[in-house]
Protein backbone atom coordinates (compact mmCIF):
# COMPACT_ATOMS: atom_id res chain seq x y z
CA UNK A 1 0.00 0.00 0.00
CA UNK A 2 1.37 3.40 -0.99
CA UNK A 3 2.49 5.48 1.95
CA UNK A 4 1.26 9.07 1.86
CA UNK A 5 3.05 11.80 3.76
CA UNK A 6 0.75 14.10 5.65
CA UNK A 7 1.87 17.70 5.46
CA UNK A 8 -1.44 19.03 6.81
CA UNK A 9 0.15 20.23 10.05
CA UNK A 10 3.60 21.11 8.74
CA UNK A 11 4.50 22.61 5.36
CA UNK A 12 7.88 21.13 4.41
CA UNK A 13 9.13 24.38 2.84
CA UNK A 14 7.64 27.06 5.07
CA UNK A 15 6.06 25.52 8.17
CA UNK A 16 7.19 25.88 11.76
CA UNK A 17 7.65 22.79 13.92
CA UNK A 18 5.11 22.42 16.77
CA UNK A 19 5.62 24.76 19.74
CA UNK A 20 6.29 21.89 22.15
CA UNK A 21 9.38 20.77 20.27
CA UNK A 22 10.31 23.77 18.18
CA UNK A 23 13.80 24.06 19.66
CA UNK A 24 14.64 20.48 18.81
CA UNK A 25 13.32 20.51 15.26
CA UNK A 26 13.81 24.05 13.99
CA UNK A 27 17.50 23.57 13.23
CA UNK A 28 16.87 20.25 11.51
CA UNK A 29 14.17 21.85 9.38
CA UNK A 30 16.49 24.70 8.38
CA UNK A 31 19.31 22.33 7.43
CA UNK A 32 16.95 20.12 5.44
CA UNK A 33 15.44 23.10 3.62
CA UNK A 34 18.93 24.28 2.72
CA UNK A 35 19.34 21.04 0.74
CA UNK A 36 16.05 21.71 -1.04
CA UNK A 37 16.96 25.30 -1.89
CA UNK A 38 15.49 26.30 -5.24
CA UNK A 39 12.80 23.62 -5.24
CA UNK A 40 9.21 24.74 -5.66
CA UNK A 41 6.29 23.44 -3.62
CA UNK A 42 5.18 21.41 -6.62
CA UNK A 43 8.60 19.83 -7.00
CA UNK A 44 8.69 18.98 -3.30
CA UNK A 45 5.27 17.39 -3.67
CA UNK A 46 6.56 15.24 -6.54
CA UNK A 47 9.68 14.40 -4.52
CA UNK A 48 7.38 13.29 -1.69
CA UNK A 49 5.53 11.02 -4.13
CA UNK A 50 8.86 9.55 -5.19
CA UNK A 51 9.92 9.12 -1.57
CA UNK A 52 6.61 7.48 -0.82
CA UNK A 53 7.10 5.04 -3.69
CA UNK A 54 10.66 4.25 -2.60
CA UNK A 55 9.73 3.57 1.01
CA UNK A 56 6.61 1.54 0.32
CA UNK B 1 24.00 5.02 12.00
CA UNK B 2 20.35 4.18 11.32
CA UNK B 3 19.33 0.54 11.55
CA UNK B 4 17.99 -1.24 8.50
CA UNK B 5 14.38 -0.97 9.65
CA UNK B 6 14.27 2.80 9.88
CA UNK B 7 13.15 4.93 6.96
CA UNK B 8 16.66 6.37 6.75
CA UNK B 9 18.11 2.87 6.56
CA UNK B 10 15.56 1.84 3.93
CA UNK B 11 16.21 4.93 1.86
CA UNK B 12 19.95 4.36 2.12
CA UNK B 13 19.46 0.85 0.72
CA UNK B 14 17.40 2.34 -2.12
CA UNK B 15 20.20 4.80 -2.83
CA UNK B 16 22.64 1.91 -3.18
CA UNK B 17 20.44 0.03 -5.64
CA UNK B 18 18.39 2.54 -7.62
CA UNK B 19 19.48 5.02 -10.27
CA UNK B 20 17.40 8.17 -9.85
CA UNK B 21 18.13 9.19 -13.43
CA UNK B 22 15.68 6.51 -14.57
CA UNK B 23 12.66 7.80 -12.65
CA UNK B 24 10.25 10.21 -14.40
CA UNK B 25 8.56 11.77 -11.34
CA UNK B 26 11.12 14.50 -10.74
CA UNK B 27 13.96 14.55 -13.28
CA UNK B 28 17.25 15.73 -11.84
CA UNK B 29 16.36 15.06 -8.22
CA UNK B 30 19.30 14.08 -6.04
CA UNK B 31 19.44 11.57 -3.20
CA UNK B 32 20.54 14.35 -0.87
CA UNK B 33 17.23 16.11 -1.55
CA UNK B 34 15.23 12.98 -0.81
CA UNK B 35 17.02 12.50 2.51
CA UNK B 36 16.40 16.16 3.34
CA UNK B 37 12.73 15.72 2.53
CA UNK B 38 12.65 12.58 4.65
CA UNK B 39 13.88 14.67 7.59
CA UNK B 40 11.03 17.09 6.97
CA UNK B 41 8.50 14.25 6.82
CA UNK B 42 9.66 13.25 10.30
CA UNK B 43 8.86 16.75 11.51
CA UNK B 44 5.51 16.49 9.74
CA UNK B 45 4.92 13.23 11.66
CA UNK B 46 5.73 15.08 14.87
CA UNK B 47 3.34 17.89 13.95
CA UNK B 48 0.61 15.36 13.25
CA UNK B 49 1.30 13.55 16.52
CA UNK B 50 1.28 16.77 18.55
CA UNK B 51 -1.93 18.01 16.88
CA UNK B 52 -3.74 14.79 17.79
CA UNK B 53 -2.21 14.62 21.24
CA UNK B 54 -3.37 18.13 22.04
CA UNK B 55 -6.94 17.22 21.18
CA UNK B 56 -6.95 14.40 23.69
CA UNK B 57 -4.63 15.60 26.43
CA UNK B 58 -5.86 15.76 30.00
CA UNK B 59 -3.97 17.06 33.00
CA UNK B 60 -0.43 18.31 33.34
CA UNK B 61 1.47 15.78 31.29
CA UNK B 62 3.18 17.94 28.68
CA UNK B 63 6.45 16.14 29.39
CA UNK B 64 5.10 13.16 27.44
CA UNK B 65 5.36 14.96 24.12
CA UNK B 66 9.11 15.61 23.92
CA UNK B 67 9.89 12.20 25.41
CA UNK B 68 7.64 10.33 23.02
CA UNK B 69 8.94 12.22 20.02
CA UNK B 70 12.59 11.39 20.64
CA UNK B 71 12.76 8.69 17.95
CA UNK B 72 11.39 11.13 15.38
CA UNK B 73 14.11 13.62 16.31
CA UNK B 74 16.79 10.95 16.03
CA UNK B 75 15.64 9.84 12.63
CA UNK B 76 15.17 13.39 11.37
CA UNK B 77 18.74 14.19 12.46
CA UNK B 78 20.06 11.01 10.81
CA UNK B 79 18.26 11.93 7.59
CA UNK B 80 19.52 15.50 7.46
CA UNK B 81 23.10 14.41 8.23
CA UNK B 82 22.89 11.86 5.42
CA UNK B 83 21.51 14.56 3.11
CA UNK B 84 24.43 16.87 3.88
CA UNK B 85 27.03 14.14 3.38
CA UNK B 86 25.46 13.10 0.08
CA UNK B 87 25.25 16.70 -1.09
CA UNK B 88 29.03 16.99 -0.70
CA UNK B 89 29.57 13.78 -2.66
CA UNK B 90 27.15 14.89 -5.37
CA UNK B 91 28.86 18.26 -5.66
CA UNK B 92 32.25 16.58 -5.98
CA UNK B 93 30.88 14.15 -8.58
CA UNK B 94 29.46 17.11 -10.52
CA UNK B 95 32.81 18.89 -10.46
CA UNK B 96 34.65 15.76 -11.62
CA UNK B 97 32.12 15.29 -14.43
CA UNK B 98 32.62 18.92 -15.51
CA UNK B 99 36.41 18.45 -15.43
CA UNK B 100 36.16 15.30 -17.54
CA UNK B 101 33.92 17.05 -20.07
CA UNK B 102 36.31 19.99 -20.20
CA UNK B 103 39.29 17.67 -20.72
CA UNK B 104 37.45 15.79 -23.49
CA UNK B 105 36.61 19.09 -25.20
CA UNK B 106 40.27 20.18 -25.02
CA UNK B 107 41.32 16.81 -26.40
CA UNK B 108 38.88 17.12 -29.33
CA UNK B 109 40.10 20.64 -30.01
CA UNK B 110 43.74 19.52 -30.01
CA UNK B 111 42.89 16.61 -32.30
CA UNK B 112 41.14 18.98 -34.71
CA UNK B 113 44.11 21.35 -34.64
CA UNK B 114 46.49 18.48 -35.38
CA UNK B 115 44.27 17.29 -38.22
CA UNK B 116 44.15 20.80 -39.67
CA UNK B 117 47.93 21.16 -39.39
CA UNK B 118 48.45 17.80 -41.10
CA UNK B 119 46.08 18.82 -43.87
CA UNK B 120 47.99 22.08 -44.36
CA UNK B 121 51.30 20.23 -44.51
CA UNK B 122 49.93 17.91 -47.20
CA UNK B 123 48.66 20.90 -49.20
CA UNK B 124 52.00 22.70 -48.89
CA UNK B 125 53.80 19.61 -50.16
CA UNK B 126 51.40 19.46 -53.13
CA UNK B 127 52.02 23.14 -53.95
CA UNK B 128 55.78 22.62 -53.91
CA UNK B 129 55.46 19.62 -56.22
CA UNK B 130 52.97 21.44 -58.45
CA UNK B 131 55.30 24.40 -58.83
CA UNK B 132 58.17 22.13 -59.89
CA UNK B 133 55.79 20.27 -62.22
CA UNK B 134 54.67 23.54 -63.81
CA UNK B 135 58.22 24.79 -64.36
CA UNK B 136 59.28 21.49 -65.87
CA UNK B 137 56.45 21.46 -68.41
CA UNK B 138 54.90 23.76 -70.99
CA UNK B 139 51.35 24.68 -70.09
CA UNK B 140 49.15 27.42 -71.53
CA UNK B 141 47.35 28.04 -68.31
CA UNK B 142 47.75 27.33 -64.62
CA UNK B 143 44.53 25.35 -64.73
CA UNK B 144 45.93 23.08 -67.44
CA UNK B 145 49.04 22.47 -65.34
CA UNK B 146 46.92 21.67 -62.30
CA UNK B 147 44.76 19.28 -64.32
CA UNK B 148 47.79 17.45 -65.68
CA UNK B 149 49.41 17.41 -62.25
CA UNK B 150 46.34 15.93 -60.60
CA UNK B 151 46.21 13.20 -63.26
CA UNK B 152 49.62 12.00 -62.06
CA UNK B 153 48.55 11.71 -58.41
CA UNK B 154 46.66 8.95 -56.66
CA UNK B 155 43.44 10.07 -54.95
CA UNK B 156 44.93 9.42 -51.54
CA UNK B 157 47.35 12.32 -52.02
CA UNK B 158 44.55 14.85 -52.57
CA UNK B 159 41.58 13.44 -50.68
CA UNK B 160 42.06 16.05 -47.91
CA UNK B 161 41.07 18.69 -50.47
CA UNK B 162 37.38 18.86 -51.31
CA UNK B 163 36.88 17.60 -54.85
CA UNK B 164 34.90 20.67 -55.88
CA UNK B 165 37.60 23.04 -54.64
CA UNK B 166 40.89 21.26 -55.22
CA UNK B 167 41.53 22.57 -58.76
CA UNK B 168 40.76 26.14 -57.74
CA UNK B 169 42.84 25.88 -54.53
CA UNK B 170 45.89 24.54 -56.33
CA UNK B 171 45.51 26.88 -59.32
CA UNK B 172 45.34 29.97 -57.09
CA UNK B 173 48.31 28.76 -55.03
CA UNK B 174 50.36 28.07 -58.18
CA UNK B 175 49.44 31.45 -59.61
CA UNK B 176 50.43 33.25 -56.41
CA UNK B 177 53.75 31.43 -56.11
CA UNK B 178 54.64 31.81 -59.78
CA UNK B 179 53.88 35.54 -59.81
CA UNK B 180 55.85 36.07 -56.64
CA UNK B 181 52.83 37.05 -54.57
CA UNK B 182 53.45 34.14 -52.28
CA UNK B 183 56.63 32.31 -51.32
CA UNK B 184 56.86 28.58 -51.69
CA UNK B 185 55.55 26.97 -48.52
CA UNK B 186 58.16 25.20 -46.43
Amino acid sequence: MLRVFDFQHFDPLTGDPPDHVQDQFQTIAQRARHQLKGRSAEEVERAADLLSWLLT
Amino acid sequence: MPDDFSDVGNLRQCAERIDLAEQPLLPGVQWSELFALLALTKIADVAWWVAHYKKRKKGDDDWIVPHTLGPFATEAMDAVCMAEQLAKVEQLAGEIKADVQSAEKAKRSLRNQNAAMLSHQKTHQLIRELHAFYLAGDYDTYAAAVGAFLDTLPEVRVHHLAQTNRVRTLREALSAVHRGKRSLPE
